[in-house]
């Protein structure tokens, strides 16, 4: 583990400690009260983000396949322009993405060319920490809570509410869900997410109260047993409450057979449930392409366009679809030439898509140079921090200066009304 | 960091512990030893070293114990364990590698290789998702075994030819007309040095030093014709150097031994305490002297007040695979043990899946092992062992060792020790089997 995450976990611990809270463990978590609402208002939005984890080609995907300087750079990784999915004259998208094509026709997508930030960092581990924290200093304190953990500090949850925020997946949680005040919770499957008490039901709801009796004890003199204690409780109700979820499902999956897929229909499952939450989070990886990266690139790309379709979809199916937006972004692109190994090395600036019930379909901003590079990398053309702000202050409804900083104007990205 | 005595002063912190009677030689600190050092101890071990003192315990624990768990004597059992993780372990793909590295850690007579052998796995993190050869992982693992306490100046050295980890730095090609950055990356970012000690320029100096390396059929090779022996210059120092001159290049940076160290004090004293660079120099400078040779810093580490101290006590999150074997050691689940299999399983639940670290960075340690999902699956394997009778009846243990009578004080004394506030302690009640479980899934139990 790097010194900075541990840094960010131990004064992250230092603020939780400061943070009372209360013989309530999480402020609303997923507590059944009988006052609880149990739709969510429908006016409220949604955000998904899908984080591509790797670096991801941003030149094989959203391909300048007419612009000069893309033939000379990637001589055997060139994709043949005659599969390329049309977006403009001059660019076309990975030939298996068909489905994201078709997102484009339906009017529900924006591809943003080159973002990025300044002084790019070509390490996985920190230039992620710049995306996900939003903050482009490495201090301990900016490495305290990420983006979308600052946007649940600004907005507890009230009492007896769902989870603000779910992380769908395995490995760690995301730093850009990490908060100050509240654990986000994290789910792989929401089948597996309940305590397996053996026995009969009497024994089971024994069990269940033994270790929630043992847990709910106050801990008040060590951080890290007060973090614990806290995590624990909070998986208890969770489980509890998204039992409830999982035990009404049974219809045919119309999902394909993908990881990415199969994730995003459990967030498809929650949000039709009428769970309030309102920020998703979920993650590809294997997009760090160093070596024969044709045959591998072309299967994630594939994986990601039809993921994103039949969410899409599913949503539609439920008149869910406009209170949707998905962000889909990578921590950096790859070095417009290839490497020697039929793959690319890390780069700077991507595109990244938004979708949903965008206001202008199709390309936002110029495609980069291919000529006027930096250090062999395309130039951004618009920081990373500008869509944050749009999507925090016209989708989701929340301040982004105190978010994302002073001086990133919004973009007209999403329909809000 | 501010501990509660002087002892943030290095002279002090670093120097050996004596007991005395303020701080005496009791089961609160043996069991703390065994937690870092090693995995959880049974009760007879526990007791042994309660009668035997400080010194031999740590001898014990640095250069192992003279038989396994289930009896048979040291040497014969690594020969054994040797030759059944290459045949079916590797045989058997990723779930063999992990059950067989499994049953290594529950009958080991030498728990802190293992735990220093997970520590590198960590250190230089290498997944078989990329890998895909079982053979390449298993090679890997006995280079990090065969070093583990052993010359750091050597693992490394290894690692830049070592074919798993070139396979997963995508280095199996590297050309002096197209050197491949990455491995010369890592080496410098997570192996040696850590963000900041180097420049994106020494990088693809570095990288050029590593061309002509070529993994064919699972097998290194240097070609010279494809190596770039041109003039190199990095971190401040020029000539024609090689891979092997980067390693020295590296290990004679101050930075090099500071890092190790700083790992080296996670993983034994504490997670959550940041340590002043004052508190880490008279272990780098130990590790440095002694010509990186790791049994240092971790000796003097384990012998020290510091170490011993109070208030540093359940400083670590336990991981997937401490949780684990930790419990089964602890409760003799021994002959018959659990199914390997099934607790390599378990360990991926909850966050740790052996040979797959989630990237070249390893696994997010401490509190990061913890996340609603995670907490369910621990909660889960304990609530999975303890229904399991056949293999585990706490009645019996409590039995056998005369405490049939007390379940709740032996699974607090063997267990947890000195960590329940009193309003806890009250809620651990009923049979023995109750009584474990409840003391298995609190919130204390998770912290080493």
């Amino acid at each position: 583990m790097t010194l900075h995450r541990r840094q960010f976990l131990r004064s992250s611990l230092a603020a939780s400690s400061l943070v009372s809270m209360g013989g309530a463990t999480i402020p609303g978590f997923l507590a059944r009260s009988a006052q609880a609402a149990r739709v969510a208002n429908p006016d409220d939005r949604i955000l998904v983000v899908v984080q591509l984890v790797g670096g991801n080609d941003g030149l094989n995907t959203v391909v300048p396949h007419g612009i000069d300087g893309y033939v000379r750079n990637r001589r055997r990784l060139r994709l043949p322009t005659g599969q390329l999915h049309r977006i403009t004259e001059d660019i076309g998208f990975h030939p298996s993405m068909g489905q994201m094509a078709k997102l484009l026709e339906d009017g529900r997508l924006t591809i943003v060319q080159g973002v990025g930030y300044p002084n790019p960092d070509r390490s996985h581990f920190r230039s992620m920490e710049i995306w996900e924290t939003a903050r482009t200093d490495s201090s301990p304190e900016a490495l305290e809570t990420g983006w979308l953990g600052r946007v649940l500090d600004a907005n507890p949850a009230g009492p007896g509410s769902d989870s603000p925020a779910i992380h769908v997946g395995g490995g760690r949680l995301p730093l850009a869900l990490k908060a100050r005040r509240i654990e986000v919770p994290s789910m792989e499957q929401i089948d597996q997410f309940r305590l397996q008490a053996g026995g009969s039901s009497a024994d089971q709801d024994s069990t269940r109260s033994a270790l929630n009796e043992v847990a709910s004890v106050e801990r008040t003199d060590d951080p890290l047993l007060g973090f614990l204690r806290r995590s624990t409780l909070a998986a208890y109700e969770s489980s509890a409450r998204l039992e409830e979820v999982a035990s009404g499902q049974g219809d045919d999956s119309n999902y394909p057979n993908f990881d990415l897929a199969r994730r995003l229909e459990q967030i498809a499952r929650i949000i039709k449930a009428g769970f309030g939450t309102r920020i998703y989070y979920t993650r590809q990886d294997g997009y760090d392409t160093h070596a024969n990266q044709l045959g591998s690139h072309a299967a994630l790309l594939n994986e990601l366009a039809d993921s994103l379709a039949a969410f899409h979809d599913d949503l539609a199916q439920d008149g869910q679809a406009d209170r949707v937006a998905v962000l889909v972004f990578s921590e950096f692109g790859r070095r417009v030439a290839e490497n020697a190994s039929n793959g690319t090395d890390h780069g700077a600036a991507a595109p990244v898509f938004v979708v949903g019930p965008v206001s202008q379909a199709g390309l936002m901003g110029e495609h980069p140079s291919l000529d006027d590079l930096d250090e062999g990398d395309l130039k951004y053309q618009l920081d990373f921090r500008n869509l944050y702000a749009s999507l925090l202050d016209n989708w989701l409804g929340v301040s982004s200066a105190p978010i994302v900083g002073e001086g990133f104007a919004s973009l007209p990205l999403l329909k809000t009304s | 960091m501010r501990l509660r005595t002087k002892r943030d002063d290095p002279r002090q912190a670093w120097s050996p512990f004596e007991a005395t009677d303020r701080e005496p030689w009791d089961l609160n600190r043996v069991a703390h030893l065994h937690r870092r050092a090693g995995f959880a101890p049974s009760w007879d071990v526990l007791q042994r070293d309660l009668d035997d003192g400080p010194e031999l315990s740590i001898d014990r624990l640095l250069h192992g114990e003279a038989e396994a768990l289930d009896g048979t004597p040291a040497a014969q059992f690594e020969n054994l364990i040797d030759s059944l993780t290459r045949g079916p372990g590797a045989a058997a793909g990723t779930t063999g590698l992990q059950a067989s590295w499994l049953y290594r850690m529950i009958h080991t007579p030498f728990p802190l290789q293992e735990r220093l052998t997970l520590f590198w796995h960590d250190h230089f993190a290498t997944s078989i998702e990329k890998v895909n050869e079982p053979n390449l992982m298993r090679q890997q693992n006995d280079l990090l075994r065969r070093h583990a306490l052993g010359s750091f100046s050597d693992l490394l050295r290894s690692m830049a030819r070592d074919p798993a980890m070139l396979v997963w730095l995508d280095a199996t090609a590297s050309k002096k007309d197209h050197p491949n950055e990455n491995y010369a990356r890592e080496v410098m970012e997570l192996f040696t040095l850590g963000r900041g000690h180097y420049s994106e320029r020494d990088v693809q100096e570095a990288a050029r030093a590593f061309t002509g390396t070529f993994v064919v059929q699972g097998r290194y090779r240097h070609d010279p014709r494809a190596f770039d022996a041109g003039e190199k210059s990095i971190l401040g120092q020029s000539g024609f150097f090689d891979g092997d001159a980067v390693a020295s290049i590296l290990l004679d940076q101050p930075a090099c031994a500071q890092f190790l160290c700083r790992k080296l004090f996670a993983l034994l004293v504490s997670e959550v305490d940041e340590p002043s660079e004052a508190l880490i120099e008279p272990l780098a400078e130990a590790y440095r002297n002694s010509g990186y040779d790791t049994s240092v810093p971790v000796a003097m580490i384990l012998r020290s007040r510091l170490f011993f101290d109070s208030s540093i006590r359940r400083k670590r999150v336990k991981s997937p695979v401490e949780f684990a074997v930790g419990t089964i050691r602890a409760l003799e689940i021994v002959s018959p043990t659990v199914s390997t299999n099934d607790l390599a399983e378990a360990c991926s639940r909850m966050g740790q899946r052996l040979f797959a670290p989630p990237s070249v960075a390893g696994w997010d340690s401490g509190p990061a092992w913890i996340n609603t999902t995670t907490s369910l699956a621990r909660s889960n394997t304990i609530l999975q062992l303890m229904n399991d009778r056949r293999r585990f009846d706490p009645e019996a243990l409590c039995s056998r060792h005369g405490q049939a009578d007390e379940p709740t004080d032996f699974f607090i004394n063997l267990l947890v020790q000195d960590a329940l506030s009193a309003g806890v302690r009250e809620r651990i009640t009923g049979s023995a089997h109750e009584v474990a479980t409840r003391v298995l899934t609190s919130p204390e139990y998770q912290l080493s």
